[in-house]
């Protein structure tokens, strides 16, 4: 399992790692009943602080992808189709803001947008 | 028992100084950098703890227990290294073994001279010929034999190099991986809170200014960037301190979002640990 | 308690080296005196006091007390370590006197009027003066500090000297060498007594400082 933390990518650490660790789950990296490392072995190997581990733990809980077992540490979830889906659409729409954040600074109208869209949809 | 420390109201009062009601936290399993400029009370504060000074008013409790009638089952779990080492020149590891064997009811002998070996310090030889960083590391090993609970350092980074800063922050991480175990250090070196330290404690001419989650405190804190002219149209209260040169100003703010959506059009700086002190001291002077 | 004894004697133990050496030499030279055996009991009586002492200039110059203070190790046993320290190093120092006395009187020869029992009643003065030096001193260490008892120290070993000196010249007859060898019975209890009394002193004062 691989965690990269960039200390100057402006987003927040425990973010980075929620987001590292949902992209796992949901690819397949990280399978159903997998045990994720303790807390404290992960603030320690990433040389940050243990809350910081435990907050992204706790949102991970949160949005339902980890379960925390007290005394026995953290594991990967079962995959709810429901949610797993809920989970991709975000996760486009948060690339595709993007998309459209950039096409506005650039002067690209929603057509031309929409055209590039389909091109890319339908394949090469 | 949730915390480490607990710290209410101590105050003691000294010729040239004042410590005034200092309050502080330390929960059980974190680690609390405790700054402060040199003088400002850190080494004060740590040794009421330590019951080498008697305090004024106010209540300490570590480990649960009470820091003067629990005074030797605290320091049987606690481990303490201070800012220089407190060995004698002539006296060799394996000699302190013995006699720290003798006064430590779970001195663990093969252990210290796993750390000896570890830190590559040997046994037989005198401390005379040992640096800086070595004698510091004697120390931590000792500080560590004995299975403490509770790590104290006072300024025990001070003086040495990255490298082995960097190893003495590793065996912190070491240690905090038992949840039952705490740390608390005092540095003036925030380059090594920002590294290890899950909260951190500001105490400035005997007073604790702050004292919280160390992501909180960078979330938090922001430095707030502006020309001469806007500088005008900053609300005071907003101003924590402030450094102004001939082409502009920094200043400390708080509420970060707030003052992003307060401020729009100026630039809001993310802040680092030192900056925050460095601003809440100089702030002072210039307001 | 005896882990601080234990520190002592290694610190002690380089010390003890070079005291021996000029203990050696000091022995060689009382060789040439009118009565050696008294010289090297003195001497060596000495010698265990100074090293009480040099034991607190070595833990000031390592700053060993606030260190000791962070273990559990109560102000109490600290102050006792080095009551007891000092009586062994007394006692010690009074048995290798002895052979050493003895070694140096046969190879001396007899000396006028000094038998077996003036030296050892002579002897037995001469600790106890040492062990009532260092009933006086300890406390006053504690307090101040070693730093600052440098001078006290010459004092209070001058003072009584002086004081003697000045009594025999102001013609006070010196009492009787039986009433002396009475009082010398009596002064290793009397001493004895002297440093409990000193201890306690020391402990209180010891537990109200700040270090």
């Amino acid at each position: 399992m691989d965690i990269i933390i960039s200390n100057s990518s402006g987003k927040p650490i425990y973010e980075q790692i929620t987001s590292q660790i949902k992209a796992m789950i949901l690819n397949g990296t990280l399978r159903e009943g997998e045990a994720l490392p303790s807390m404290r072995l992960l603030a320690k190997e990433l040389r940050i602080s243990v809350i910081t581990t435990k907050r992204a733990y706790e949102e991970l809980e949160r949005d339902g992808f980890i379960e925390t077992v007290t005394g026995r540490g953290s594991f990967v979830a079962r995959k709810n189709l429901e949610f797993v889906r809920e989970e991709h659409l975000r996760m486009i729409e948060e690339k595709l803001q993007e998309a459209v954040d950039l096409a506005k600074t650039a002067d690209i109208s929603l057509p031309e947008m929409t055209e590039m869209l389909k091109l890319l949809y339908e394949g090469e | 028992m949730d915390y480490a420390i607990e710290i209410n109201n101590l105050s003691k009062r000294f010729e040239r100084f004042h410590l005034n009601n200092v309050n502080l936290a330390l929960p059980k399993g974190s680690i609390m950098g405790f700054i402060g400029e040199n003088g400002a009370g850190k080494t004060t504060t740590i040794k009421l703890m330590l019951n080498l000074l008697k305090a004024d008013l106010g209540s300490i409790r570590i480990l649960g227990l009470d820091h003067v009638r629990d005074e030797k089952k605290i320091k049987e779990a606690t481990g303490v290294v201070f800012d220089e080492s407190s060995f004698h020149e002539n006296m060799k590891p394996k000699q302190i073994s013995k006699v720290l064997g003798r006064i430590y009811k779970e001195w663990d002998e093969p252990l210290f001279y796993e750390y000896l070996e570890r830190f590559r310090l040997p046994a037989n030889e005198d401390i005379k010929g040992f640096s800086r960083g070595m004698k510091m590391k004697l120390s931590i090993a000792a500080a560590l034999s004995h299975h403490p609970k509770l790590l104290i350092l006072d300024e025990a980074t001070s003086g040495l190099d990255p490298i082995i800063r960097n190893e003495i922050l590793d065996i912190f991480r070491e240690f905090i991986q038992d949840e039952d175990h705490s740390i608390l250090f005092s540095s003036h070196i925030t380059g090594d809170l920002e590294k290890t330290a899950d909260y951190v404690a500001f105490i400035h001419e005997g007073r604790i200014l702050f004292s919280r989650s160390k992501d909180e405190l960078i979330d938090d804190y922001g430095l707030l960037l502006c020309g001469s002219e806007d500088f005008k149209s900053i609300d005071k209260k907003d101003i924590i301190g402030y450094r102004g040169n001939r082409f502009g100003y920094e200043i400390l703010i708080r509420n970060k979002d707030q003052m992003k959506q307060k401020y729009k059009g100026l630039t809001i700086d993310s802040v680092t640990i030192e900056d925050i002190m460095l601003f809440y001291v100089k702030g002072e002077e210039s307001i | 308690m005896i882990g601080l004894l234990l520190k002592d004697f290694y610190i002690l133990k380089q010390y003890l080296k070079t005291m021996l050496l000029m203990a050696a030499f000091f022995v060689l030279i009382s060789t040439g005196l009118d009565n050696p055996a008294e010289f090297i009991s003195g001497f060596i009586v000495l010698i265990c006091v100074m090293m009480t002492i040099t034991s607190f200039s070595y833990d000031a110059l390592a700053n060993w007390e606030r260190y000791a203070l962070s273990m559990p190790v109560t102000r109490k046993e600290i102050v006792g370590s080095k009551y007891l320290l000092s009586l062994i190093l007394c006692l010690a120092g009074a048995a290798v006197s002895f052979p050493v006395s003895l070694a140096v009187l046969k190879m001396t020869g007899p000396v006028e009027g000094f038998g077996m029992s003036e030296y050892l009643y002579s002897s037995v003065a001469l600790i106890s003066i040492a062990y009532l030096y260092i009933a006086v001193l300890l406390p006053l260490i504690f307090k101040f500090g070693v730093e600052k008892c440098r001078l006290i120290m010459i004092a209070v070993f001058a003072a009584p000297t002086a004081a003697l000196i000045a009594l025999s010249k102001a013609g006070v007859s010196m009492p009787s060498e039986a009433s002396l060898k009475a009082f010398i019975q009596l002064l290793p209890a009397l001493v004895i007594l002297l440093n409990l009394v000193s201890y306690f002193i020391s402990v209180r004062i010891f537990s109200a400082r700040e270090i």
